[in-house]
């Protein structure tokens, strides 16, 4: 005799209202530069001088820069 | 030949890597002391804590580096190293507890120690030459006197390109004043320099030739001669573009030196920046009553953040032999738009 001791239909549903498409973010890049020419900016220029006192200068200390 | 100098004057603690390339903990563990200890010459000096800040030079298997040094305190550190990449040294001098100072090997194994005794509290001129190598030698100076000579391994044939100032340790700083870097090539500047002054001079006047806008007013000289630099306070700027040929020009009279001084090595500072992307370059100018010279015809290229465009010169660019106060004092500096 046959027997069945369990039966199992699977069902393959969808909703049936239509859900929600969501998007956080749509951003687009620009590669790109400025189209006129920007300024070159100088804010500081200084000349460092190494010295030693020559044979006549005397003390080390003296001053040695001359506005 | 001349490779670096610093008279720490001319730059603050915000500005100091406008120059200097990095440090190796903190920012803030270094900066531009005015006032505690009393800067050895001129405006400034470094104070410097813990790994201390570095110079990109570059590949060298000789260098000469030599400065003044404080240390508030003995037994913390404090000294020069001549690394590789990755802070890795290949060989360094550290000042120890006893006032003595020690070379050691790219293992870091102590191979010299310095003959002479440094007292805290007090300005040293202390030097270091070394040549690197799996063979390599080392000389140590103190105020002009051989306190260590020694050979060791100090790495491999990469040699080095970066010169780290090590700061103090567990809180004390070491101070820097009148630092310089020379390596072995060409005829001027190849050995030890001796106990030297690094000084800074500024703009006086204006030549005639002046073609970049002002920030204000009509003197450009006046508004490139601060110290510390003020950045966007004032400054001169072009949106003129050239070339090393037809670029406009700003060029100065500067500061003299007295004619009784012995001229070891002389370095331009050009601090800049360009304001908005895209490319803009400078090239320094040199000029005197006969001639006038460019130094970088393929340009500096500018940076959006301010950054110090530094020329070396061991000798004078303009006629090839060795520095005179004569010839300094009339040399007019300046910059160019080359791009």
């Amino acid at each position: 005799m046959a027997r069945i001791t369990q039966e199992r239909v699977e069902i393959l549903r969808q909703p049936n209202n239509t859900h929600d498409a969501r998007v956080s973010q749509a951003v687009v890049e620009v590669q790109n530069q400025p189209n006129n020419t920007q300024f070159a900016r100088v804010t500081q220029v200084v000349i460092e001088v190494m010295t030693k006192p020559g044979p006549s200068s005397g003390f080390l200390w003296n001053p040695f820069i001359i506005s | 030949m001349l490779r670096f100098l610093d008279s720490f004057d001319h730059l603050d603690t915000t500005t100091l890597y406008d120059k200097w390339t990095g440090f190796y903990n903190n920012p803030t563990d270094n900066g531009i002391g005015t006032a505690t200890p009393t800067p050895r010459t001129g405006r400034g000096c470094l104070s410097s804590i813990n790994g201390g800040i570095f110079k990109t030079i570059d590949n060298q298997q000789t260098f000469i580096c030599g400065g003044a040094f404080w240390f508030t305190g003995l037994g913390n550190g404090g000294g020069i190293g001549y690394n590789l990449v990755n802070q890795s040294p290949q060989t360094k001098w550290v000042m120890q507890g006893d006032g003595r100072a020690q070379i050691f090997d790219v293992h870091g194994t102590a191979v010299g120690t310095s003959s002479i005794i440094v007292n805290a509290g007090n300005w040293y001129f202390i030097e270091f030459m070394a040549t690197l190598g799996t063979a390599g030698s080392a000389t140590l100076r103190i105020n002009g006197q051989t306190a260590a000579t020694c050979s060791g391994s100090f790495g491999g044939s990469n040699g080095a390109d970066v010169i780290n100032i090590i700061g103090g340790g567990g809180g004390n700083a070491i101070y820097v004043d009148d630092f310089y870097v020379f390596d072995t090539n060409g005829s001027f500047d190849n050995t030890f320099a001796g106990d030297c002054a690094i000084s800074t001079i500024t703009t006086t006047a204006d030549t005639a030739t002046i073609q970049w806008a002002t920030s204000s007013g009509t003197a450009h000289w006046s508004l490139v001669n601060e110290i510390p630099p003020d950045g966007d306070t004032s400054y001169v700027q072009t949106t003129m573009t050239g070339t090393s040929s037809t670029g406009p020009s700003d060029i100065y009279n500067f500061q003299h030196i007295a004619n009784n001084r012995i001229i070891v090595g002389v370095q331009a500072n050009i601090i800049a920046r360009k304001t908005d992307l895209g490319n803009r370059a400078i090239t320094l100018l040199a000029s005197n009553s006969s001639t006038s010279t460019a130094f970088n015809t393929s340009g500096q290229f500018l940076n959006l953040t301010y950054l110090d465009f530094l020329n070396q010169f061991s000798s004078n660019p303009l006629n090839g032999s060795a520095w005179t106060p004569a010839d300094f004092n009339g040399i007019s500096w300046g910059y160019q738009i080359v791009d």
